[in-house]
């Protein structure tokens, strides 16, 4: 039937391609989303040694914006859990809108720096 | 003054571990403040042992700890049993009991290390361990001011608050409020009505920048648990709002929430202070989380 052919066509080019965010193990790493402030939409992936976000050049994870610190958070994995820590920044950091110094990060938590929400999803 | 606050242990009654709970912890309560370089531990539940394995990990030669417990019920001492820290004998832990008459926590806290109940013995513990009773209205502790104030609770609990240059946290655990409301009969009837608070817990949470208290339950919960020596978790906001409070740490969650439900709980107590027309910053307490207060 012709639907079916269409349907089966593999001469269309896909538009989108998905790459999911696995290691070579198949296992999906801790990742932040940033889906607010500049450079917004971007991925960042969580990894075995801690990680400073700031405006720094220095920054392991850097985010041009006037509006975070240059060393404003860290990012420490312990275990299977990763935690983040305020490092003295200017505008603060903010738990799912509570204004924190450090906290253990759970699935589905919004960070907020600045003009930068980042959200968190756990790996396995 | 750097003026910390850390959640170790956040659910009531009981340890619940488990994929479940894992956003806002398992632990029963222990709070960890640190004013200015001084520690300060408020209850000994399960999250104290994580508590003490961090303490250690801090590399400090000397832990110096003053604790405060609310009651000596078991979710509110079976860590302590656990608290590393108080097996060496550097350490020097300063055991408080609020002022006035009843057994001293000291002798219940080292009651459930009979031989009965845990295989060493509370006087094998090598650190310092110091009974001590808060005199009058407000101790002195390192220039930190504390504060007691009874609660309703089955067998009694005690509430403390910490004053320390100008910032004030309220720790205010096991507490029924509901029944002691002004308007208890018609707040149940219809929940959406302001609930009168009493005036003495208005006084002692007045101005905290922080307070930390047991809203247990959901308005539905507590239809069936009146009596059980919690309150509902939205009746703290009105207490907080009354009392001019900065930001409220709903704890003692109920071991039968998972972490939705613990969420959608917060989410109840965040509509009602909007419909108070309050802009009160309300979380719920969750394992791991610190706070700065300034």
């Amino acid at each position: 039937m012709a639907g079916e052919r269409d349907w089966d066509d593999d001469t269309i080019p896909a538009k989108v391609k998905i790459k999911p965010h696995t290691d070579t193990h198949g296992r999906r790493p801790c990742i932040l989303k940033q889906t607010h402030g500049p450079g917004a939409p971007q991925v960042f992936i969580l990894g075995d040694k801690s990680q400073v976000m700031g405006r720094s050049a220095e920054a392991d994870v850097r985010i041009e914006s006037g509006e975070i610190s240059r060393r404003h958070l860290l990012f420490k994995r312990t275990g299977s859990e990763y935690s983040c820590t305020d490092l003295n920044s200017r505008n603060g950091v903010y738990l799912n809108g509570v204004k924190i110094h450090s906290a253990v990060l759970a699935d589905g938590d919004s960070l907020q720096i600045g003009n930068i929400i980042l959200l968190y999803s756990k790996g396995n | 003054m750097d003026f910390f606050v850390k959640f170790w242990g956040t659910r009531g009654s009981i340890p619940t571990p488990g994929h479940r709970t894992q956003k806002f912890g398992g632990n029963t309560s222990c709070v960890e403040m640190r004013i200015a370089d001084e520690l300060f531990i408020c209850d000994g539940g399960s999250g104290i042992r994580e508590l003490g394995l961090d303490l250690m990990a801090r590399g400090s030669k000397n832990i110096i700890g003053h604790m405060f417990f609310s009651h000596t019920h078991w979710d509110h001492i079976q860590g302590f049993p656990f608290f590393v820290p108080a097996y060496l004998p550097q350490n020097t832990f300063h055991v408080y009991t609020a002022p006035g008459g009843g057994k001293h926590t000291f002798e219940l806290l080292s009651g459930q290390m009979n031989s009965d109940y845990f295989p060493v013995s509370f006087s094998d513990l090598g650190a310092c361990i110091i009974p001590k009773r808060l005199q009058g209205r407000e101790t002195i502790i390192s220039n930190i001011a504390v504060a007691s104030c009874e609660m309703n609770h089955p067998g009694g609990a005690v509430g403390y608050s910490f004053k320390s240059a100008g910032h004030k946290v309220v720790y205010a655990l096991d507490n029924e409020i509901d029944p002691l409301l002004e308007n208890p009969a018609e707040s149940l009837a219809d929940a959406s009505i302001p609930r009168k608070i009493p005036q003495s817990l208005v006084d002692f949470a007045s101005g905290a920048d922080l307070l930390i208290a047991d809203g247990q339950y959901t308005d539905e919960e507590y239809l069936s648990k009146a009596g059980w020596g919690h309150s509902r978790a939205t009746t703290l906001v009105d207490l907080a709002i009354c009392a001019g409070v900065k930001q409220l740490a709903v704890m003692h969650h109920d071991p039968l929430q998972d972490d939705e439900a613990v969420s959608n709980k917060i989410e109840a107590c965040r509509k009602r202070a909007e419909s108070l027309g309050s802009e009160i910053i309300v979380f719920g307490a969750r394992e791991g989380m610190e706070l700065k207060i300034e």
